[in-house]
């Protein structure tokens, strides 16, 4: 077990070097500079000050040392926006969106478990199609188009749910212990439930697929031949096959769940990376933007690689190969 | 005495028996015919634009007195902030779209046939390099990838969007040509035309692409409707397909700016990103089914259906 992380790990920063020298070289072959727009007014000999001050006239091979180093460091360059290491500044905004996604993605690995057995037990009846169809639908719809009519229902048609941020501006500092609590579910409420709508009809699908494909295994006619009834075979017997594949895809989901979070938070106004990132394109704070590149890259590998070991725990097999 | 077919005739008979076309057409559920249909007329009536619309392209109605106007006889789907009718910008943005996301798409296929075909025939320390590489691409979240790009190389013509969504979209593709392709190289067939000299070129591409081309279709047509997606996306955060040029995500974008009462303005591009991306996804639903049997529901249901698939 112990050699399997070894080289799962050794995968792993493999990648990460890769990602990060992508995210360099867009960042450097890219036309112009962070101070080559903004006030027309600034000087070209001020210009050419900051470019010097910040180490943009190097030569390119050795800025792509100093950045893979500033990655190894965990810096992951300067941000000449928020005049501090990238890391500092975009480290306020990570955990907000781990959060949103570790609720969502537990959530909707619920829904999608329980809405897999249920359309397979009851496969073929008018209410399994219905919810089968209700799933397609959901899956198909836009992220951003399903964040916003949420929004327009329950924040403008009804007005019962705040319309965004993570806590009340104003009102927060001076409610009861309670109150706060209160006021960060309430804000979370919408992100969460569009996401786990999203997550949940794209996970039900393959939940579905993987039950169907171990339900013509022997110890499920041995279960049903024993005189179990359905829901005993298929919620246990079966579920338990069918949860292995679901472990993957919780590792493959990440990049897809990285990229929907940028535009519910968008929407939401959520103040985590994917609003950091669409706030650094107007303020043109480039080496933030390029670093959530990276950021998301350690994310998705981090997410495969948690996977990957829960795989092995969890299916003794895959230790032994 | 009997003509023998010629090299062409036999070639064109192994290509149209990897295009899933027919076959698919007769097995079809009525809903993966009704997506069919909506699909091709999308692309129809986006290509046909400028014979259907009922105004000019931008034309602006009357500034002063059409202005944010609900939908009536005139305007179906009412007119914007600038008095220009929606229906004809839903038309030409359908053709923004459509386009885009078919053309990145096919530069995906392109790509990612290249790729994973390379990779299956090369095999060795090649394919193993090949196949790390990949699993570095796959590791990128894509949509903040193409952010980065899209801030940092502003303004992107549309020629450059499309190349960038087909150029992050052909990993999948690959993926599924090697699998194919590495399953078809130990094929007989295959074997004689090695024992016959053929090149590795030529069985590359005589003999195992027609062969990989079903999987290709079938995460194309997926690929097309998340691609529709993933533009009208990165349109709604302003860094897509801008201004003069506008595609339904364009649309969608000025429309939920505008004022909270032209509901009409983000409602019907909305609806139509929606009506696409369902009906691609029912048309790949249906191709992985034909592609892939086992994963057919009927097969695995019940005991009897049970009893069939273990059997088999």
């Amino acid at each position: 077990m112990r050699r399997f992380v070894a080289v799962r790990l050794g995968h792993a920063i493999v990648v990460l070097f890769i990602v990060a020298t992508i995210a360099f070289f867009l960042t450097h072959l890219a036309p112009g500079d962070p101070f080559a727009l903004g006030n027309p007014s600034i000087s070209p000999a001020i210009r050419d000050v900051w470019r010097k001050q910040f180490g943009y006239d190097r030569p390119l091979a050795e800025q792509y040392v100093r950045y893979i180093g500033s990655v190894a460091q965990g810096k992951l360059g300067y941000s000449h926006y928020a005049h501090a290491p990238v890391a500092e500044a975009l480290g306020r905004y990570v955990p907000r969106t781990l959060l949103l996604m570790g609720v969502s993605l537990a959530l909707s690995f619920l829904v999608a478990v329980k809405l897999g057995v249920y359309e397979v037990r009851h496969a073929r009846t008018r209410r399994a199609r219905a919810t089968n169809a209700a799933s397609l639908l959901v899956y198909s719809l836009p992220d951003f188009w399903l964040a916003l009519m949420m929004l327009l229902i329950f924040a403008d048609w009804l007005p019962v749910l705040p319309a965004g941020g993570m806590i009340d501006p104003v009102m927060h500092d001076y409610m009861s212990l309670a109150g706060r609590a209160w006021d960060r579910l309430k804000h979370m409420i919408l992100p969460v439930t569009t996401l786990v709508l999203l997550l949940s009809a794209f996970l039900v699908r393959f939940q579905r697929a993987a039950l169907l494909e171990v339900l013509p295994s022997d110890y499920v006619r041995s279960a049903r031949a024993k005189g179990l009834d359905e829901r005993t075979v298929v919620g246990r017997h079966a579920l338990r096959n069918a949860l292995l594949p679901m472990i993957t895809l919780a590792g493959l989901i990440f990049p897809a769940l990285l990229g929907g979070a940028v535009f519910v938070e968008k929407v939401f106004s959520w103040p985590g990376m994917g609003l950091a990132v669409v706030n650094a394109i107007n303020t043109r704070d480039y080496p933030l933007v390029v670093a959530t590149v990276v950021v998301g890259g350690a994310m998705v590998v981090l997410g495969n690689f948690l996977a990957d070991v829960a795989y092995a725990l969890a299916d003794p097999r895959i230790r032994v190969r | 005495m009997p003509t023998s077919p010629t090299r062409w005739q036999i070639r064109a008979s192994v290509f149209a028996e990897s295009v899933p076309g027919v076959a698919m057409f007769r097995r079809s559920s009525r809903s993966t015919r009704v997506a069919f249909a909506i699909l091709i007329g999308f692309y129809v009536v986006a290509f046909l634009a400028p014979l259907i619309a009922p105004y000019g392209v931008g034309e602006q109605v009357n500034i002063v007195t059409m202005k944010n106007r609900p939908p009536s006889a005139a305007h179906w789907f009412g007119t914007d902030n600038y008095s220009r009718d929606i229906l004809t910008r839903v038309l030409y943005g359908g053709r923004v779209s459509l386009s885009i996301a078919t053309l990145a798409m096919l530069v995906a296929a392109f790509v990612g046939t290249f790729y994973g075909l390379v990779a299956a025939v090369a095999g060795g320390w090649i394919d193993t390099l090949m196949m790390r590489v990949l699993d570095a691409f796959l590791a990128i979240p894509r949509v903040l990838l193409l952010i980065a790009i899209l801030a940092l190389w502003n303004p992107v013509p549309l020629w450059g969007l499309v190349m960038l969504l087909g150029l992050t979209g052909w990993f999948e593709v690959s993926r599924l040509v090697r699998a194919e392709a590495l399953s078809v190289r130990e094929r007989e067939f295959v074997t004689a035309a090695r024992s016959l000299g053929a090149s590795r070129r030529r069985i590359m591409f005589w003999h195992l692409l027609p062969n990989v081309l079903v999987p290709v279709i079938v995460s194309v047509t997926t690929g097309i409707g998340n691609v529709i997606v993933l533009e009208a996306a990165l349109s709604f955060i302003g860094i897509g397909v801008r201004e003069p040029q506008s595609s339904w995500g364009t649309m969608f974008y000025e429309g939920s700016n505008a004022y909270a009462g032209t509901w009409w303005w983000a409602l019907f591009p909305g609806l139509a990103i929606v009506i696409t991306v369902m009906c691609f996804n029912i048309l790949g639903d249906a191709l992985r089914a034909l592609l892939d049997p086992r994963h057919l529901p009927r097969a695995a249901l019940g005991t009897r259906g049970a009893a069939v698939a273990s059997a088999e």
